[in-house]
Protein backbone atom coordinates (compact mmCIF):
# COMPACT_ATOMS: atom_id res chain seq x y z
CA UNK A 1 0.00 0.00 0.00
CA UNK A 2 1.45 3.47 -0.80
CA UNK A 3 1.43 5.90 2.40
CA UNK A 4 4.88 7.38 2.78
CA UNK A 5 5.24 5.84 6.76
CA UNK A 6 5.40 2.37 6.06
CA UNK A 7 9.26 1.83 7.30
CA UNK A 8 10.08 -1.86 5.84
CA UNK A 9 12.62 -1.64 9.07
CA UNK A 10 9.70 -1.32 11.69
CA UNK A 11 9.28 -3.69 14.67
CA UNK A 12 6.81 -6.26 15.65
CA UNK A 13 5.50 -5.96 19.33
CA UNK A 14 6.10 -10.15 19.24
CA UNK A 15 9.71 -9.55 20.04
CA UNK A 16 9.31 -6.64 22.16
CA UNK A 17 7.29 -8.27 24.37
CA UNK A 18 8.24 -11.91 25.00
CA UNK A 19 6.95 -13.86 27.44
CA UNK A 20 10.74 -14.49 28.64
CA UNK A 21 11.63 -11.01 29.00
CA UNK A 22 8.16 -9.64 30.61
CA UNK A 23 7.65 -12.58 33.06
CA UNK A 24 10.06 -11.23 35.54
CA UNK A 25 8.37 -7.52 35.62
CA UNK A 26 4.99 -9.77 36.32
CA UNK A 27 6.22 -11.50 39.50
CA UNK A 28 6.54 -8.17 41.08
CA UNK A 29 3.05 -7.68 42.97
CA UNK A 30 2.85 -4.52 42.69
CA UNK A 31 3.14 -4.53 38.91
CA UNK A 32 0.34 -7.13 38.41
CA UNK A 33 -2.03 -6.53 40.83
CA UNK A 34 -1.57 -3.18 40.62
CA UNK A 35 -1.58 -2.28 36.56
CA UNK A 36 -2.03 -5.48 34.89
CA UNK A 37 -4.83 -7.48 36.72
CA UNK A 38 -7.39 -4.62 35.81
CA UNK A 39 -6.77 -5.19 31.99
CA UNK A 40 -7.22 -9.09 32.01
CA UNK A 41 -10.66 -10.71 30.77
CA UNK A 42 -13.00 -11.31 33.72
CA UNK A 43 -13.42 -14.36 33.91
CA UNK A 44 -9.54 -15.38 34.82
CA UNK A 45 -8.22 -15.82 37.71
CA UNK A 46 -5.96 -12.51 39.26
CA UNK A 47 -3.28 -14.33 40.49
CA UNK A 48 0.54 -13.80 38.92
CA UNK A 49 0.24 -17.81 37.24
CA UNK A 50 -2.77 -16.82 35.22
CA UNK A 51 -0.95 -13.80 34.32
CA UNK A 52 2.32 -15.84 32.83
CA UNK A 53 -0.33 -17.97 31.10
CA UNK A 54 -1.93 -15.22 29.60
CA UNK A 55 0.96 -14.07 28.18
CA UNK A 56 2.34 -17.22 26.94
CA UNK A 57 -1.39 -18.00 25.54
CA UNK A 58 -1.62 -17.52 21.53
CA UNK A 59 -4.27 -15.57 22.37
CA UNK A 60 -1.87 -12.49 23.53
CA UNK A 61 0.43 -13.33 20.54
CA UNK A 62 -2.11 -13.24 18.13
CA UNK A 63 -2.87 -9.57 19.95
CA UNK A 64 0.25 -8.22 19.52
CA UNK A 65 0.74 -9.55 16.01
CA UNK A 66 -2.40 -7.27 14.72
CA UNK A 67 -1.69 -4.39 16.78
CA UNK A 68 1.21 -4.85 15.54
CA UNK A 69 -0.05 -4.39 11.42
CA UNK A 70 -2.58 -1.89 12.78
CA UNK A 71 0.06 0.32 14.05
CA UNK A 72 2.04 0.06 10.61
CA UNK A 73 -1.27 0.97 8.73
CA UNK A 74 -1.05 3.80 10.61
CA UNK A 75 -5.11 4.13 10.75
CA UNK A 76 -4.78 4.08 15.01
CA UNK A 77 -5.18 7.60 15.66
CA UNK A 78 -8.51 7.89 17.87
CA UNK A 79 -6.98 5.33 19.90
CA UNK A 80 -3.79 6.71 20.34
CA UNK A 81 -5.70 10.41 21.49
CA UNK A 82 -7.72 7.88 24.34
CA UNK A 83 -3.96 6.65 25.46
CA UNK A 84 -2.95 10.25 25.38
CA UNK A 85 0.06 9.77 22.48
CA UNK A 86 0.68 12.12 19.78
CA UNK A 87 -1.22 11.15 16.60
CA UNK A 88 2.26 10.70 15.29
CA UNK A 89 2.69 7.53 17.29
CA UNK A 90 0.55 5.94 14.81
CA UNK A 91 2.78 5.90 12.24
CA UNK A 92 4.78 2.21 13.11
CA UNK A 93 5.36 0.56 15.91
CA UNK A 94 8.66 1.75 17.24
CA UNK A 95 7.05 5.23 16.88
CA UNK A 96 4.38 4.08 19.17
CA UNK A 97 6.86 2.44 22.08
CA UNK A 98 8.68 5.98 21.76
CA UNK A 99 5.81 7.65 22.16
CA UNK A 100 4.78 5.59 25.28
CA UNK A 101 8.72 6.27 26.22
CA UNK A 102 7.69 10.24 25.68
CA UNK A 103 4.98 10.00 27.79
CA UNK A 104 6.00 8.28 31.16
CA UNK A 105 9.48 10.63 30.93
CA UNK A 106 7.34 13.31 30.89
CA UNK A 107 4.79 12.46 33.56
CA UNK A 108 8.08 11.57 35.51
CA UNK A 109 8.93 15.33 34.88
CA UNK A 110 5.61 17.12 35.84
CA UNK A 111 5.59 14.74 38.96
CA UNK A 112 8.51 14.19 40.52
CA UNK A 113 8.63 11.81 43.74
CA UNK B 1 -17.19 -13.83 -4.57
CA UNK B 2 -18.22 -10.41 -2.95
CA UNK B 3 -16.57 -8.69 -0.67
CA UNK B 4 -16.22 -9.40 3.47
CA UNK B 5 -19.60 -8.01 4.11
CA UNK B 6 -19.46 -7.57 7.87
CA UNK B 7 -18.50 -10.95 8.39
CA UNK B 8 -15.20 -11.29 10.53
CA UNK B 9 -12.65 -13.66 9.92
CA UNK B 10 -12.24 -16.57 12.93
CA UNK B 11 -10.26 -19.14 13.19
CA UNK B 12 -11.01 -22.40 12.27
CA UNK B 13 -10.38 -24.22 16.00
CA UNK B 14 -12.15 -26.85 17.41
CA UNK B 15 -13.10 -24.29 20.71
CA UNK B 16 -14.97 -22.03 18.15
CA UNK B 17 -16.66 -24.21 16.30
CA UNK B 18 -17.97 -25.99 19.40
CA UNK B 19 -19.03 -22.72 20.59
CA UNK B 20 -20.39 -20.89 17.65
CA UNK B 21 -22.70 -24.47 17.11
CA UNK B 22 -23.82 -24.44 20.71
CA UNK B 23 -24.59 -20.79 20.22
CA UNK B 24 -26.75 -21.22 16.91
CA UNK B 25 -28.86 -22.99 19.86
CA UNK B 26 -27.96 -26.67 18.72
CA UNK B 27 -27.26 -29.23 21.47
CA UNK B 28 -24.88 -32.22 21.87
CA UNK B 29 -22.58 -31.39 19.32
CA UNK B 30 -18.72 -30.98 19.86
CA UNK B 31 -15.97 -30.04 17.11
CA UNK B 32 -12.40 -32.08 17.34
CA UNK B 33 -9.33 -31.88 15.33
CA UNK B 34 -8.28 -35.17 13.84
CA UNK B 35 -4.83 -35.21 13.22
CA UNK B 36 -4.22 -38.55 11.55
CA UNK B 37 -6.56 -40.87 9.81
CA UNK B 38 -5.03 -44.08 10.80
CA UNK B 39 -7.15 -47.10 11.82
CA UNK B 40 -6.35 -46.78 15.48
CA UNK B 41 -7.95 -43.15 15.49
CA UNK B 42 -11.27 -44.09 12.58
CA UNK B 43 -11.77 -46.78 15.45
CA UNK B 44 -11.96 -44.32 18.14
CA UNK B 45 -13.83 -41.97 16.35
CA UNK B 46 -16.57 -44.40 15.47
CA UNK B 47 -17.55 -45.14 18.57
CA UNK B 48 -18.87 -41.82 19.47
CA UNK B 49 -20.76 -40.75 16.45
CA UNK B 50 -19.11 -38.57 13.60
CA UNK B 51 -21.20 -36.45 11.77
CA UNK B 52 -19.56 -34.97 9.15
CA UNK B 53 -15.43 -33.90 8.86
CA UNK B 54 -13.99 -30.42 7.64
CA UNK B 55 -10.90 -30.21 5.67
CA UNK B 56 -9.85 -26.55 6.15
CA UNK B 57 -7.40 -24.83 4.41
CA UNK B 58 -5.71 -21.59 3.32
CA UNK B 59 -3.70 -20.99 0.14
CA UNK B 60 -2.63 -17.81 -1.62
CA UNK B 61 -3.81 -16.86 -4.91
CA UNK B 62 -6.57 -18.45 -6.84
CA UNK B 63 -5.33 -21.97 -7.94
CA UNK B 64 -8.11 -23.96 -8.96
CA UNK B 65 -9.08 -26.74 -6.12
CA UNK B 66 -11.49 -28.75 -7.73
CA UNK B 67 -11.07 -30.85 -11.09
CA UNK B 68 -9.90 -34.07 -8.56
CA UNK B 69 -13.10 -35.65 -9.61
CA UNK B 70 -13.16 -35.58 -13.00
CA UNK B 71 -16.08 -38.17 -13.07
CA UNK B 72 -18.06 -37.16 -10.37
CA UNK B 73 -21.52 -37.36 -10.28
CA UNK B 74 -22.70 -33.86 -9.79
CA UNK B 75 -26.51 -33.66 -10.91
CA UNK B 76 -28.37 -31.87 -8.09
CA UNK B 77 -29.82 -34.43 -5.66
CA UNK B 78 -32.62 -33.07 -4.29
CA UNK B 79 -32.08 -34.63 -0.66
CA UNK B 80 -28.71 -32.96 -0.55
CA UNK B 81 -28.71 -29.36 1.10
CA UNK B 82 -26.13 -27.49 -0.36
CA UNK B 83 -24.92 -23.70 -0.26
CA UNK B 84 -22.87 -22.24 -2.50
CA UNK B 85 -20.04 -20.32 -0.23
CA UNK B 86 -20.78 -16.68 -0.92
CA UNK B 87 -18.38 -14.90 1.55
CA UNK B 88 -15.05 -15.80 2.47
CA UNK B 89 -15.00 -14.68 5.82
CA UNK B 90 -17.78 -16.50 6.25
CA UNK B 91 -16.67 -19.76 5.15
CA UNK B 92 -16.44 -21.42 9.19
CA UNK B 93 -20.14 -21.05 9.61
CA UNK B 94 -20.75 -22.57 6.03
CA UNK B 95 -18.98 -25.44 6.50
CA UNK B 96 -20.65 -25.72 9.94
CA UNK B 97 -24.26 -25.84 8.58
CA UNK B 98 -23.25 -28.05 5.54
CA UNK B 99 -23.21 -30.91 8.06
CA UNK B 100 -25.29 -29.90 10.27
CA UNK B 101 -28.19 -29.12 7.66
CA UNK B 102 -27.48 -32.44 6.05
CA UNK B 103 -28.29 -34.52 9.24
CA UNK B 104 -31.24 -35.64 10.31
CA UNK B 105 -30.47 -37.13 13.35
CA UNK B 106 -29.03 -33.18 15.13
CA UNK B 107 -31.57 -31.56 16.70
CA UNK B 108 -31.22 -27.95 15.17
CA UNK B 109 -32.85 -26.05 17.69
CA UNK B 110 -35.89 -23.44 16.51
CA UNK B 111 -33.18 -21.48 15.02
CA UNK B 112 -31.66 -23.34 12.15
CA UNK B 113 -34.76 -25.58 12.05
CA UNK B 114 -36.57 -22.06 10.88
CA UNK B 115 -33.58 -21.42 8.41
CA UNK B 116 -33.29 -24.64 6.90
CA UNK B 117 -37.22 -25.05 6.51
CA UNK B 118 -37.37 -21.38 4.90
CA UNK B 119 -34.17 -22.20 2.85
CA UNK B 120 -35.17 -25.48 1.70
CA UNK B 121 -36.30 -24.62 -2.31
CA UNK B 122 -33.39 -22.13 -2.78
CA UNK B 123 -30.61 -22.65 -5.48
CA UNK B 124 -27.31 -22.99 -3.99
CA UNK B 125 -26.14 -19.49 -4.93
CA UNK B 126 -29.70 -18.58 -3.10
CA UNK B 127 -29.13 -20.70 -0.08
CA UNK B 128 -25.38 -18.97 0.44
CA UNK B 129 -26.66 -15.59 0.49
CA UNK B 130 -29.60 -16.30 2.92
CA UNK B 131 -26.95 -18.00 4.95
CA UNK B 132 -24.63 -14.64 4.66
CA UNK B 133 -27.58 -12.19 5.12
CA UNK B 134 -29.07 -14.26 8.64
CA UNK B 135 -29.01 -11.99 11.30
CA UNK B 136 -28.85 -15.21 13.96
CA UNK B 137 -25.88 -16.38 11.83
CA UNK B 138 -23.71 -13.09 11.05
CA UNK B 139 -24.46 -12.01 14.98
CA UNK B 140 -23.08 -15.35 16.43
CA UNK B 141 -20.12 -15.84 14.05
CA UNK B 142 -19.28 -12.13 15.37
CA UNK B 143 -19.36 -12.66 18.34
CA UNK B 144 -16.10 -14.03 18.01
CA UNK B 145 -14.66 -10.95 17.01
CA UNK B 146 -11.48 -9.50 19.27
CA UNK B 147 -13.32 -6.73 20.50
CA UNK B 148 -10.12 -4.31 19.78
CA UNK B 149 -11.10 -1.05 19.15
CA UNK B 150 -10.03 -0.85 14.99
CA UNK B 151 -11.47 -2.66 12.79
CA UNK B 152 -8.85 -3.83 9.75
CA UNK B 153 -9.71 -2.40 6.21
CA UNK B 154 -9.19 -5.10 4.34
CA UNK B 155 -8.08 -2.69 1.43
CA UNK B 156 -5.36 -1.46 3.88
CA UNK B 157 -3.99 -5.05 3.74
CA UNK B 158 -1.00 -5.82 1.76
CA UNK B 159 -1.72 -7.52 -1.41
CA UNK B 160 -0.36 -10.76 0.12
CA UNK B 161 -2.78 -11.16 3.07
CA UNK B 162 -5.75 -9.94 0.58
CA UNK B 163 -5.43 -13.21 -1.67
CA UNK B 164 -5.32 -15.36 0.76
CA UNK B 165 -8.50 -17.30 0.76
CA UNK B 166 -9.94 -20.25 3.09
CA UNK B 167 -11.70 -22.45 1.68
CA UNK B 168 -13.47 -25.67 3.39
CA UNK B 169 -14.91 -28.72 2.24
CA UNK B 170 -17.22 -30.49 4.11
CA UNK B 171 -17.93 -34.52 4.13
CA UNK B 172 -21.07 -35.95 5.28
CA UNK B 173 -22.80 -39.31 4.73
CA UNK B 174 -26.33 -38.43 3.45
CA UNK B 175 -28.97 -41.13 2.47
CA UNK B 176 -26.50 -44.06 2.01
CA UNK B 177 -23.88 -42.13 -0.14
CA UNK B 178 -21.04 -40.48 0.86
CA UNK B 179 -20.86 -36.83 -0.66
CA UNK B 180 -18.03 -33.90 -0.83
CA UNK B 181 -19.83 -30.88 0.28
CA UNK B 182 -17.24 -27.54 -1.29
CA UNK B 183 -18.85 -24.18 -1.56
CA UNK B 184 -16.47 -23.63 -4.05
CA UNK B 185 -17.89 -25.99 -6.81
CA UNK B 186 -20.99 -26.31 -8.73
CA UNK B 187 -23.05 -28.88 -6.62
CA UNK B 188 -22.43 -31.66 -4.26
CA UNK B 189 -20.10 -34.42 -5.32
CA UNK B 190 -21.35 -38.14 -4.25
CA UNK B 191 -18.54 -40.39 -4.20
CA UNK B 192 -19.85 -43.62 -3.82
CA UNK B 193 -22.31 -45.11 -1.72
CA UNK B 194 -21.78 -45.64 2.25
CA UNK B 195 -23.37 -46.65 5.24
CA UNK B 196 -22.99 -44.62 8.66
CA UNK B 197 -20.83 -47.52 9.75
CA UNK B 198 -18.02 -47.51 6.90
CA UNK B 199 -18.10 -43.84 5.84
CA UNK B 200 -14.82 -42.64 7.35
CA UNK B 201 -13.13 -45.67 5.52
CA UNK B 202 -14.66 -44.94 2.45
CA UNK B 203 -13.45 -41.09 2.89
CA UNK B 204 -9.78 -41.77 4.54
CA UNK B 205 -8.70 -42.18 1.13
CA UNK B 206 -9.81 -39.09 -0.73
CA UNK B 207 -9.08 -36.99 2.18
CA UNK B 208 -5.87 -38.45 2.54
CA UNK B 209 -4.84 -37.92 -0.75
CA UNK B 210 -5.84 -34.19 -0.24
CA UNK B 211 -3.69 -33.87 2.54
CA UNK B 212 -0.70 -35.48 0.93
CA UNK B 213 -1.36 -33.03 -1.86
CA UNK B 214 -1.67 -30.17 0.28
CA UNK B 215 1.16 -30.91 2.66
CA UNK B 216 3.85 -31.24 -0.61
CA UNK B 217 2.45 -27.56 -1.38
CA UNK B 218 2.94 -26.33 1.79
CA UNK B 219 -0.70 -25.02 2.02
CA UNK B 220 -1.95 -25.21 5.51
CA UNK B 221 -4.92 -26.94 6.63
CA UNK B 222 -6.46 -28.66 9.26
CA UNK B 223 -9.40 -31.40 9.50
CA UNK B 224 -12.16 -31.51 12.12
CA UNK B 225 -14.80 -33.43 13.23
CA UNK B 226 -17.89 -32.53 13.72
CA UNK B 227 -18.94 -35.84 16.56
CA UNK B 228 -21.82 -36.03 19.51
CA UNK B 229 -20.67 -34.29 22.78
CA UNK B 230 -18.20 -36.84 24.44
CA UNK B 231 -19.63 -35.82 27.79
CA UNK B 232 -23.32 -37.02 26.64
CA UNK B 233 -21.92 -40.28 25.20
CA UNK B 234 -20.12 -41.57 27.77
CA UNK B 235 -22.90 -40.93 30.53
CA UNK B 236 -25.40 -42.53 28.07
CA UNK B 237 -23.13 -45.64 28.78
CA UNK B 238 -22.08 -45.20 32.76
CA UNK B 239 -26.08 -46.49 32.31
CA UNK B 240 -25.76 -49.63 31.14
CA UNK B 241 -24.68 -52.63 32.77
CA UNK B 242 -20.53 -52.43 32.79
CA UNK B 243 -17.04 -53.46 34.71
CA UNK B 244 -16.01 -51.03 37.25
CA UNK B 245 -12.98 -50.84 35.09
CA UNK B 246 -14.88 -49.59 32.36
CA UNK B 247 -17.09 -47.31 34.85
CA UNK B 248 -13.94 -45.90 36.32
CA UNK B 249 -12.72 -45.61 32.94
CA UNK B 250 -15.74 -43.44 31.70
CA UNK B 251 -15.59 -41.40 34.20
CA UNK B 252 -12.28 -40.40 34.11
CA UNK B 253 -12.88 -39.35 30.34
CA UNK B 254 -16.04 -37.17 31.57
CA UNK B 255 -13.11 -35.63 33.57
CA UNK B 256 -10.94 -34.92 31.09
CA UNK B 257 -14.22 -33.39 28.86
CA UNK B 258 -14.83 -31.02 32.20
CA UNK B 259 -11.12 -29.73 31.58
CA UNK B 260 -11.14 -29.29 27.54
CA UNK B 261 -13.98 -27.80 27.68
CA UNK B 262 -13.13 -25.10 30.64
CA UNK B 263 -9.91 -24.76 27.95
CA UNK B 264 -12.18 -23.93 25.20
CA UNK B 265 -14.13 -21.20 27.53
CA UNK B 266 -10.85 -19.81 28.49
CA UNK B 267 -9.20 -19.73 25.25
CA UNK B 268 -12.25 -18.02 23.88
CA UNK B 269 -12.15 -15.62 26.12
CA UNK B 270 -8.99 -14.36 25.70
CA UNK B 271 -9.85 -14.59 21.81
CA UNK B 272 -12.45 -12.25 22.34
CA UNK B 273 -10.44 -9.42 24.85
CA UNK B 274 -9.16 -6.30 23.85
CA UNK B 275 -5.74 -6.71 24.86
CA UNK B 276 -4.69 -3.30 23.88
CA UNK B 277 -5.35 -1.29 27.33
CA UNK B 278 -2.70 -4.36 28.73
CA UNK B 279 -0.07 -3.96 26.14
CA UNK B 280 0.02 -0.59 27.19
CA UNK B 281 0.37 -0.87 30.23
CA UNK B 282 3.06 -3.86 29.98
CA UNK B 283 4.98 -1.24 27.45
CA UNK B 284 4.70 1.84 30.02
CA UNK B 285 5.92 -0.52 32.94
CA UNK B 286 9.39 -1.25 30.39
CA UNK B 287 9.27 2.61 29.79
CA UNK B 288 9.32 3.28 33.57
CA UNK B 289 11.95 0.83 34.58
CA UNK B 290 14.26 2.31 31.28
CA UNK B 291 14.28 -1.40 29.48
CA UNK B 292 12.06 -0.41 26.38
CA UNK B 293 15.16 0.93 24.30
CA UNK B 294 17.01 -2.28 24.82
CA UNK B 295 13.65 -4.33 24.24
CA UNK B 296 13.05 -2.14 20.67
CA UNK B 297 16.93 -2.80 20.05
CA UNK B 298 16.46 -6.34 20.24
CA UNK B 299 12.95 -6.66 17.94
CA UNK B 300 15.07 -4.82 15.40
CA UNK B 301 17.59 -7.42 15.29
CA UNK B 302 15.33 -9.83 15.09
CA UNK B 303 13.56 -8.12 12.59
CA UNK B 304 16.63 -8.07 10.75
CA UNK B 305 17.24 -11.77 10.93
CA UNK B 306 14.29 -12.76 9.88
CA UNK B 307 14.69 -10.95 6.24
CA UNK B 308 17.07 -12.49 5.25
Amino acid sequence: PEGGNQQQSDVNLIDVLTPSEISPLLSNPEVASGTLFPHLPSDINRTPEELREVIQSPQFAQALQSLSIALQSGQLGPLLTQLGLDPSAGSGVEAFLRAIQNQVSRQRRNNPE
Amino acid sequence: MSDAGDWCLIESDPGVFTELIKKFNVSGIQVEEVWSLDAQTLEELKHVPVYGLIFLFKWQGNKDSSGSHPDADLSIDDSVYFAKQAINNACATQAILSILLNCPSIDLGPDLQQFKDFTREFEPDDKGLAMTNSDLLRSVHNSFSRSDPFIMDPSELSSNEKEDIFHFISYVPIHGALYELDGLSNGPVNLGPCTEDDWLEKVRPVIQERMARYASAEIRFNLLALIKNREDVYKKRLESDISFEEREDLLHKIELENIKFKRYERENSLRKHNFIPFIYNIIRILAERGELDARIEHAKKEMAKRKK
